[in-house]
């Protein structure tokens, strides 16, 4: 076994689920290798640290925040706002027009003697929704200060990521130390952002203060955002000192920020600002296409290491955003993770690229991934070649070469957990198309001459291809009294625990409580009486049910007291 | 707000709340930023209400929601200034020690102190992967998060713990340690 074996074992006995010769395999490669025995301190120091409680107030907050959301998105033109130096509306507290009157000259002339590229502030510009006006022109051409103000939101200029909307927001509460802290705070980020090339920045202006802090950017200054052309808005408030907050303008969520805490006025505001602008700077202000641009530079350095520059691969994948990088996947690309892959001695490398590559449609993949399928002495990468070649199910042969690894590869059976398939598994599912794969998994979980692990497989949401079933309606209306009946009858702990786990996906059904119930109470296995526990607190609204998960918290497993408190 | 919306909203999210917050602890190591994340997860999976009908168990789609902010958009968990987090383990690092030989150099809370630090300089994505297993769940649940795959997903945590310990060399290494406003 190599260290790659080692973690996974040690990763599954945080569960205490090894037998006992896996646990002496792992002990006896622990005791002999130094850099897994300190990577695996380290994390243990780490995942020791304590967590403390969470606010009283936190529930209550949410709430708030629930609701003025709501209520700024359902009234955006309700609200007046202003952008430059005078407030509107006479609820408009007096620190905020000192705020920005204090401000605006100076952020005027600095904005055009610190760098060319930024824009000074649009002075003058009183922005009303319920009263359009014309903005003034913009210092700068490529401001884009967009349509007439008031007009139709459909006339908005696109949004520059790069352009920032700075706004001030006094708290109505705040007092004149509070001002003064915010004001500095505000400086000193400015100052800052003006350092990064090609930033634009709107200062001068400010928003209104706001009863509840919002998580979601304020209708009104995101109207303010898109008419000026900027994709963020940075809100800076008197809150906890100062409150910098990054808004996207588009989409009114968050997009970074950072609170400098304590009342008093910061002494190492400068640290902060630096900081702040770092972040921003990496994050939110980084496109996209620099993001790949930075990707490729590591993965084609032929300096580094191929781990490291399997990094560079890795940087392509960003789970929440996997149209705009899987573009980044062009000829290059592939062919520089295809090159490593053909030269590595590493089976993690090799598994770990054919993993990066899984869903790129790119016909140079075929024949390498055809190759491991076939002939790469590690089951790890025949298996991951195997879930990757299903993006090629179109192309001749491709499906063929799964159907004959799913019958004859020698790794067979399945591994001695439950999450990992084996080779001959991973070929299975790969061969199967997208359109009929909920009805292979329905074929699967029929077909009584399945072993019942083999059946229940097909449903488990943990399998290497990323099709996870995480709904058994998809399947059909009676899987999960399939499920159930197959996690009855199986007496083997691991297929039943499988069972329960499968059935967290299903809508609850109280005919399968008196079975749960047995074995939350009686199952000799602490991890079926654990999954058990955890379908159970979907049915808390039975008394008998909660006095059964009440007990559970006298169960000598850890893993059954933490299931039946905590569910899932 | 449509008030039904609200109330089915609090009834699903409210029992989960201790076990996010608890999440995006272990993420960002500080409670302000904790909560804020915790909030702004609750604020987007309002918005997607409608999702939630398929999209499987509560918890694990708001622990999903938490994790795309962290890992995609919201930067907060890296925001903050050092001096707000974890006070007791500021003070421990602060603590001298008589003239350690190197090996000596690393009691117990220097050394957290040294692994908080480096735990904030880890790659988002590696960190995510391990304060879910510091929270204690299964491989299989924090796939059903993340949407990595459980193989690629193994691989995914043996290479975090790997990135940890190079990143606590990097902040035992005094020639390469990084002021803490650059910490990411």
């Amino acid at each position: 076994m190599n260290c790659r074996d080692i973690n996974h074992l040690l990763d599954i006995n945080l569960h205490n689920r090894l037998t006992r010769a896996q646990s002496e395999a792992a002990e006896q490669h622990l005791a002999s290798c130094p850099t897994c025995r300190e990577e695996w301190a380290n994390w243990n120091v780490i995942a020791a640290l304590p967590v403390p409680r969470m606010s009283a107030a936190l529930p209550g907050r949410i709430a708030l925040a629930l609701h003025s959301g709501a209520t700024a998105q359902q009234n955006p033109s309700r609200r007046p706002f202003v952008v430059g130096s005078l407030v509107l509306a006479g609820a408009a507290v007096a620190a905020a027009v000192a705020w920005q009157i204090a401000q605006s000259d100076r952020e005027d002339t600095s904005a055009q003697t610190t760098s060319s590229s930024t824009v000074a502030s649009v002075m003058g510009i009183d922005v009303d929704v319920q009263q359009p006006a014309q903005p003034e022109a913009s210092p700068n051409a490529s401001l884009k200060p967009g349509a007439p103000l008031g007009t139709d939101a459909s006339d908005v200029v696109p949004l520059d990521p790069r352009t920032i909307v700075v706004l001030k927001r006094p708290e109505a509460a705040a007092d004149a130390q509070a001002i003064v802290v915010a004001d500095q705070c505000h400086d000193a980020i400015v100052s800052q952002l003006r350092t990064i090339a090609g930033v634009k920045l709107i200062t001068g202006g400010a928003s209104r203060p706001e009863v509840a802090r919002p998580n979601l950017l304020p209708a009104p200054d995101q109207d303010i955002g898109r008419r000026l052309g900027a994709g963020h808005v940075l809100m800076i408030s008197t809150e906890n000192g100062c409150r910098a907050t990054l808004y996207n303008t588009q989409t009114g969520m968050l997009d970074g920020g950072g609170m400098y805490g304590g009342p008093q006025p910061p002494t190492d505001l400068n640290s902060f600002a630096r900081h702040m602008m770092q972040n921003m700077r990496d994050g939110a202000l980084t496109d996209t296409a620099t993001m790949i641009a930075d990707a490729r530079t590591t993965l084609f350095d032929a300096a580094l290491s191929d781990e490291a520059r399997l990094e560079g691969l890795w940087k392509l994948m960003r789970p929440s955003d996997p149209g705009a990088i899987r573009g980044a996947f062009d000829k290059d690309v592939v062919g520089a993770a295809v090159q490593i892959a053909a030269k590595s001695a590493n089976a993690d490398t090799r598994e770990s690229l054919w993993a990066g590559l899984r869903g790129v449609h790119d016909p140079q993949l075929v024949q390498p991934l055809l190759q491991a399928l076939v002939s790469d002495p590690a089951a790890s990468v025949r298996r991951q070649a195997a879930t990757s070649l299903h993006t090629f199910l179109d192309v001749p042969g491709v499906r063929e070469a799964l159907q004959r690894a799913a019958a004859e590869d020698p790794d067979s059976e399945p591994a001695m957990v439950c999450c990992v398939e084996s080779v001959r598994e991973a070929a299975d599912r790969a061969a199967v198309a997208d359109d009929d794969f909920h009805s292979w998994v329905r074929s699967r979980l029929l077909d009584a001459d399945l072993p019942p692990r083999s059946r229940l497989f097909a449903m488990a949401p943990f399998t290497s291809d990323g099709r996870m079933v995480h709904s058994l309606a998809k399947v059909g209306e009676d899987a999960a009294g399939i499920v159930f009946d197959i996690g009855r009858r199986e007496q083997n702990p691991q297929v039943r625990r499988l069972a329960w786990d499968v059935l967290r996906s299903a809508k609850p059904d109280p005919t399968f409580v008196p079975v749960l119930l047995g074995d939350l109470n009686n199952h000799p296995d602490e991890y079926v009486r654990a999954s058990a526990a955890r379908l159970l607190t979907r049915h808390a609204g039975s008394a008998e049910v909660r006095e059964a998960l009440e007990r559970a918290a006298d169960d000598p497993s850890m893993e059954v007291r933490r299931a039946a408190s905590r569910g899932w | 707000m449509p008030g039904k919306d609200n109330k089915r909203f609090s009834t699903l999210v409210e029992p989960h709340l201790d076990a996010l917050y608890r999440a995006a602890y272990r993420l960002t190591r500080n409670r302000a930023d904790a909560e804020d994340l915790v909030q702004e997860a609750c604020m987007r999976a309002f918005a997607r209400l409608t999702e939630l009908r398929d999209a499987g168990p509560v918890k694990a789609w708001l622990l999903r929601v938490l994790h795309n902010i962290f890992i995609d958009g919201t930067r907060r968990a890296r925001l903050s200034p050092m001096e707000e987090t974890s006070g007791t383990l500021a003070l421990a690092a602060e603590a001298t020690c008589p003239a350690p030989t190197p090996e000596e150099s690393l009691d117990s809370a220097q050394r957290a102190a040294q692994l908080e630090r480096a735990w904030l300089r880890l790659d988002r994505s590696h960190r995510v992967l391990l304060a879910l297993r510091a929270e204690g769940y299964t491989l299989a649940e924090i796939s059903g998060i993340t949407n990595i795959a459980i193989d690629a997903l193994t691989m995914r945590l043996y290479r975090a713990r790997q990135s940890l310990t190079r990143c606590l060399h990097e902040e035992q290494a005094p020639s390469a340690r990084l002021p803490m406003e650059a910490v990411k």
